[in-house]
């Protein structure tokens, strides 16, 4: 039985028992942990607002024998509260958490991804971008291992007349070797700029229909490269 | 599996119940195989009884045993405000303060991206259906002060706004993460007086 102290992100809660609720948890330096919060969702509860998926908390846990984890303590360092306020970023920001949810591991050094998610809800709370959703998952793809290959066709290596990008292999091919999603020049670019790590200028770009073929890209190679079907998308991508 | 297939099946029955564990399951399962005939008759009754007679009313979506819920029956309520609520225990709360007379409106539900939950699988088609007419003059949002309720008070809010009446919120008071069903009756009642406009 040990007691200790962490920063966390709150990914997602579910509802446990009369009054109370398991919470995965982000966490800066034990990666993914499951932990119950006892009696939040009674009325008499001066927690339960701290533990809301996004936020991020100073907790204390208690690690007992069992598989999870419990909640001692805990502390709001930021609530990321405008993110409740439209459907659509609610949607990016449960896109997130999602995401993050299915690849973290128990007892992984998390410490960047801790960085990039915490960096990621502070942005989206700011203000929304229609490339938010994409560059974010473009970065967590680099920080997994599955960077796109955007330079030459996968197929037969020219870096002439690009115009296709395959969610499969997730390298581009050009016109000759047709496969996967059609690719503008403009969204080319905008993918390589996202791997360039361009991510200021990124979130200034406002061209619609660019943007949403970068963000069903982006969503559509995360998915197949994660093995994972994101619910939160539904409303988001094409 | 070591139990035998068909008491095997009813575990697996239990253990898609909301909040219940495996565990649990068993624990209702064994229970039930050491009751008395007549009480697992009745319980096994009561089931299958009230999802036969039970609807949704047809106007607000509540609960009801008939086309229209008792309350959207009740003509001397209050017509000029309808009450917004995620389910049909949320009225029974909001009931049970006593503070409240006109009608509700239960969404069955509330935005969740994460589960799947868009505005479109809420009953928030029907609600702008009751707005129509000239009748109402305020709707209360009386979402679970919760991340979803919040999305859901917030896109309603926006929502209606065109509509041109008044939209309050109840007050705070009530705990944040904290579910509207456990509140008592008091808190919820002062949250029900001093709502405030959000528009
Ligand atoms: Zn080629
Ligand atoms: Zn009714």
């Amino acid at each position: 039985m040990s007691l200790y102290a962490e920063k966390a992100v709150v990914l997602r809660t579910w509802k446990l028992g009369e009054a109370d609720r398991i919470l995965s948890l982000l966490t800066e330096t034990h990666g993914k942990v499951r932990a119950v919060a006892k009696g939040v969702r009674k009325s008499t509860s001066r927690i339960g607002g701290r533990l809301e998926p996004f936020s991020i908390i100073d907790v204390r846990l208690w690690k007992g024998t069992g598989e999870l984890q419990r909640i001692a303590q805990v502390d709001l360092v930021h609530g990321h509260s405008a993110l409740h306020s439209d459907f659509l970023r609610l949607s990016k920001a449960s896109a997130i958490m999602e995401i993050v949810d299915r690849i973290a591991l128990e007892e992984m050094d998390s410490s960047v991804l801790f960085r990039l998610v915490t960096r990621a809800l502070g942005t989206l709370n700011e203000g929304d971008s229609p490339l938010f959703l994409g560059v974010f998952l473009l970065r967590l793809l680099e920080l997994e291992g599955f960077a796109p290959q955007l330079d030459c066709c996968g197929i037969c290596g020219s870096s002439e007349d690009i115009a296709y990008f395959d969610i499969e292999t997730g390298e581009v091919a050009c016109s000759a070797h047709a496969g996967g999603f059609e690719l503008s020049r403009s969204v080319l670019d905008l993918l390589r700029r996202a791997r360039a790590g361009r991510t200021r200028e990124l979130l200034g770009e406002q061209d619609p229909d660019d943007s949403r073929v970068f963000e069903t890209i982006a969503a559509r190679y995360a998915q197949q490269s994660f093995a994972v079907e994101l619910r939160s998308l539904r409303g988001v991508i094409l | 599996m070591i139990y035998p297939p068909t008491v095997q099946t009813l575990v697996d029955e239990f253990s898609k119940l909301p909040g219940i564990g495996p565990k649990s399951a068993q624990r209702i399962t064994f229970f039930l195989l050491k009751a008395d005939q007549a009480e697992v008759m009745a319980l096994a009754n009561a089931i299958l009884v009230a999802k036969e007679r039970s609807q949704w009313c047809s106007r607000c979506f509540n609960l009801s045993e008939s086309e229209l819920c008792p309350i959207c029956r009740d003509s001397t309520r209050d017509a000029r405000r309808i009450c917004v609520v995620e389910e049909p225990r949320d009225v029974v709360a909001l009931e049970r303060t006593g503070e409240f007379r006109g009608y509700y409106h239960v969404l069955q539900g509330s935005l969740s991206p994460i589960d799947g939950i868009g505005p479109e699988k809420l009953r928030i088609k029907e609600l702008l259906q009751r707005l129509a007419g000239p009748e109402v003059d305020e709707v209360i949002l009386c979402m679970n002060p919760n991340l979803e309720g919040e999305a859901t008070a917030l896109y309603l809010a926006r929502l209606l706004g065109p509509f041109g009446i008044s939209v309050t919120r109840l007050a705070s008071g009530l705990p944040v993460g904290g579910d509207l069903e456990y509140a008592d009756e008091r808190t919820l009642g002062k949250a029900l007086e001093g709502r405030r406009s959000v528009l």
